[in-house]
């Protein structure tokens, strides 16, 4: 069998480990999103090459969680490595900008995509509609990204990673949605009946 | 005691700098000062710094502390180690005891320093009288002890030190470089670590009369009562000569480094009379498309170049000498090394028409020999003349593959040929693609946007050539007859990607892997399962290479030790540039974000580090046209062959394809649930 290459979902303390992807077409904001959910204060020079920068320790719902954040913006055209990068990740924030709505359609395929990649009908994720502060430019109405969002069966939130939006909270949705999916991957293996989630390990 | 530790940057002292901005400075020995600011008029053309609160209390005691300890550093610049042209013409001062012969060489933290001296360079001391009122002979410890080598100031004539507290040793030394291809460099004083945004903003030589007066020897070069008429100087009329420079709030620095300015401030730091500064050329240049363009630039040189001579007639000659010549042949050298590492790029014709004014400009101010520089170099750079030999050292044979007498194949595929050439051959594409980058295809995401491909070519063309031989790896294991076949098919890739790796073309290690952990590759485990141990090994040291654990720390990690010739993989600058753009601001409180500048700077020398040396292998044709001539079939195509090779173990319910025929199950999903504020969240 093919060699794991996913992160484990708990280190030695015992402690929560997810490795979350950005997810998103160029210039939707991801990397200001992954910057702003990193760095808690606004940073004159943020140097990108250095080991942690990407890894943070959050506390979501009261348990600690270590993330570390694959955010492969300026990459995008790497097409190719798309699938390798997406199998690595246990989560995914979907991240597209209201004021283009191109960005809007293509989640569409990010979503088949990680589908593909994963072997399996459901995966946690969430749509994130970026640069909500853009108000008079907006070509993406909440209403129609929460429709979207219902039939494909994830959460949804608006951000504004320049004003610090639901920046966190984007995060912690997402946190949120791989516990869930490990808790039923648990049950799952208990009752054996229900339809198959996504194997993480 | 170590110098540094005391000495503020730019330190020397009374008064402060507003006491004096608006009046005419009564000596010109004001505006030779050798510190980052001084009150005279001419201080904008010295580099000045803000925050100069919080010093007026203790002025005096800085004043003295600083003068007592001023120290410069001799250092052998890039073009003009002790040059035979640089001769000082008159050293007003030094220490009573001690006069350098030759500079020694400077001390490491030194080099660091940002602030880089060149002050001492006294080829005649001899002769040097020294009046002064002050004599520091109580600092005769810091003095001796090289290699923090005194200050030998000098200047031409008699000058007189305006200020009391003042020592002789803060005044400039004076370097000759009359239209020598001459850098001057400052003579300020490197700070230590810890200080802050510039504070201590003066001018050793106020504005209070001395006695302290100082004649000197050399006098061969002395010209006593030059006059000069400035307007033999410019080429356009002194009237029309309106700049003005930006105030002193329009630059910050901390720790002896430029953390922001004005694009004003950013070139006269470039072109000071005072301070030189390679690294900062290097990451102007590399960088100031970030925030202007290569026409404002080029203006900006020029009005730089025409700065008016705010002095009386009779002090024209000094400030001649002491200020305007070395701001011009900074300003030449600044586009001579322009030119030199960005003509391709930046010199279009349009630029180029551009340039030819600029020089006849130059020549109209009387300055032929700085107008011939330019046109020097143009000529070198135009006939390709890198001044670089390369010395040919004999490659290894082409391994030529072996066609076999009986083989029904007319056609061969790349993975008939010996997989070692093959990689030989992929490194010689990847290199010759990779060394084409330029840095402005580096700058504003210019491979991400909308026209990518005329605003970043290289980097565009190495991508698609990545994607493509990731297409073909899949696509070569899928055509595959059957499962043997398809085993040793995989059993290649890996290996070639190994021979990849051994020649540190990591961009292909990339390439092959993302073709081998495609879904549709990935998924076949049942061929996965069938591939020799070695063949597993070594996928498994493959893919810690391409892991993203660490920010791809186990890739980083291997860039830094390797041994050249190499092409990296490049998503990681690519990402590492977005972040850096994306992660701080171009402008902060209105001035240039110099810092982020400095960053952006970093990663492309890294590029340009791995561009500078080739492989040295022939180039095999027949094979290097087939590689570049790869053909590969759509990931829906791949994928459906996937699922016929090995179909899905399991069934999988249907996935939601597109928003309109989205799977009724999927909509399950509670919409408050998604919608509702998380309760706790603690970062």
């Amino acid at each position: 069998m093919a060699p794991k290459e996913t992160t484990t979902n708990s280190n030695s303390n015992g402690m929560q480990e997810f490795k979350l992807a950005v997810i998103g077409g160029g210039g939707v904001g991801k990397s200001a999103l992954t910057v702003q959910f990193i760095q808690n204060i606004y940073i004159e020079e943020y140097d990108p090459t250095i080991e942690d920068s990407y890894r943070k320790h959050a506390k979501i719902d009261d348990k600690p969680v270590f993330l570390e954040i694959l955010d492969t913006a300026g990459q995008e055209e790497y097409k190719a490595l798309r699938d390798s990068y997406m199998r690595t990740a246990d989560g995914f924030l979907m991240v597209y900008s209201v004021i283009d709505r191109k960005t809007f359609e293509e989640v569409n395929e990010f979503y088949e995509q990680i589908l593909r990649v994963k072997d399996c009908d459901k995966a946690p994720m969430v749509l994130v509609g970026n640069k909500c502060d853009l108000e008079s430019e907006r070509v993406i109405r909440i209403d129609e990204a929460k429709v979207y969002s219902k039939q494909l069966g994830i959460p949804m939130i608006e951000t504004s990673a320049k004003q610090r939006l639901n920046v966190d909270e984007s995060f912690a949705l997402l946190v949120r949605e791989v516990r869930k999916s490990l808790k039923s991957s648990d049950e799952d293996q208990l009752t054996k009946k229900k339809k198959k989630p996504c194997s993480i390990l | 005691m170590n110098v540094f530790d005391k000495i503020q940057p730019n330190s020397g002292s009374v008064p402060p700098p507003s006491s004096n901005t608006t009046k005419r400075p009564k000596s010109l020995a004001a505006m030779l000062s050798r510190n980052r600011s001084s009150t005279s008029k001419f201080d904008n053309l010295s580099t000045t710094i803000t925050n100069n609160d919080d010093d007026s209390n203790n002025t005096a005691n800085t004043t003295s502390e600083t003068n007592n300890n001023t120290t410069t550093t001799p250092i052998n610049d890039d073009d003009n180690t002790a040059s035979p042209s640089i001769t000082t013409n008159t050293t007003n001062t030094t220490t009573p005891t001690y006069t350098p012969t030759t500079p020694p060489p400077p001390p490491p933290a030194a080099l660091k320093q940002r602030r880089i001296s060149m002050a001492a360079y006294t080829q005649k001391p001899s002769t040097t009288t020294i009046n002064t009122a002050n004599d520091d002979n109580n600092n005769d410890n810091n003095i001796n002890s090289p290699p923090s080598i005194t200050t030998t100031s000098s200047s031409v004539t008699n000058i007189d030190i305006t200020n009391n507290n003042t020592t002789p040793m803060d005044l400039l030394t004076t370097i000759d470089c009359k239209q020598n291809n001459i850098e001057v460099g400052s003579s300020s004083v490197p700070s230590t670590p810890t200080t802050t945004t510039g504070s201590n903003v003066s001018t050793p030589t106020g504005t209070k009369p001395t006695t302290a007066t100082a004649t000197a020897g050399n006098r061969k070069s002395q010209k006593p009562a030059e006059v000069l008429n400035p307007q033999d100087f410019y080429s356009v009329d002194l009237s029309q000569l309106t700049y003005t420079p930006d105030p002193d709030s329009s630059i910050v620095i901390q720790e002896n480094q430029i953390e922001h300015a004005s694009l004003n401030k950013l070139i006269e730091e470039l072109t000071s009379h005072t301070n030189y500064d390679i690294h900062f050329l290097h990451t102007f240049m590399l960088t100031f498309r970030n925030f202007t363009d290569k026409e404002t630039i080029l203006k900006k040189l020029e009005e730089r170049f025409n700065y008016p001579p705010n002095c009386p007639p009779e002090e024209f000659a000094t400030f001649k000498r002491e200020i305007l010549d070395k701001v011009r042949l900074r300003i030449i050298n600044s586009i001579k090394y322009w030119i030199e590492n960005f003509f391709v790029f930046d010199f279009d014709s349009e630029m180029m028409q551009f340039l030819s004014k600029f020089i006849e400009m130059v020549r109209k101010s009387n300055q032929n020999a700085l107008a011939k520089v330019i046109e020097n170099t143009l000529e070198r750079v135009k006939n390709n003349d890198s001044g670089k030999v390369i010395t040919k050292v004999e490659c290894p044979e082409i391994l030529k593959l072996k066609k076999k007498v009986f083989s029904k194949k007319k056609t061969y595929s790349i993975l008939d040929y010996p997989l070692q050439e093959v990689a030989r051959q992929m490194s010689l594409i990847d290199y010759t693609m990779f060394k084409k980058i330029e840095p402005k295809e580096c700058l504003n995401q210019a491979w991400n946007k909308e026209h990518r491909v005329t605003k970043a070519p290289n980097i565009s063309r190495m991508i698609q050539h990545f994607n493509q031989f990731s297409g073909f790896v899949a696509t070569e294991i899928l055509k595959q007859e059957d499962h043997e076949k398809r085993v040793k098919c995989v059993e290649k890739f890996i290996e070639l990607a190994n021979h990849c790796k051994g020649l540190n073309n990591f961009n292909a290690v990339f390439s092959v892997m993302s073709g081998l952990n495609s879904s549709s590759i990935h998924r076949l485990s049942k061929t996965w399962e069938a591939i020799s141990e070695e063949a597993k090994k070594t996928r498994e040291e493959l893919l810690s290479i391409t892991n993203t654990n660490g920010n791809f720390a186990n890739l980083r990690n291997m860039l830094k030790t390797v041994n050249p010739p190499c092409v990296p993989y490049n998503g990681v600058f690519l990402t590492d540039l977005t972040f850096i753009e994306d992660g701080s601001p171009k402008y902060i409180n209105g001035l240039i974000n110099f810092g982020k500048c400095r960053l952006f700077a970093k990663v492309i020398r890294d590029i340009q580090t791995y561009q500078n040396t080739r492989y040295n292998f022939e180039e095999y044709k027949e094979l290097k046209d087939q590689i570049e001539a790869v053909e590969k079939l759509s990931d829906d195509e791949l994928f459906n062959m996937s699922l016929q090779v090995q179909p899905r173990a399991q069934k999988k319910k249907k996935v939601a394809t597109s928003t309109a025929n989205a799977s009724a199950s999927s909509l399950k999903e509670d919409d408050e649930e998604n919608e509702k504020k998380p309760e706790k969240l603690d970062f």
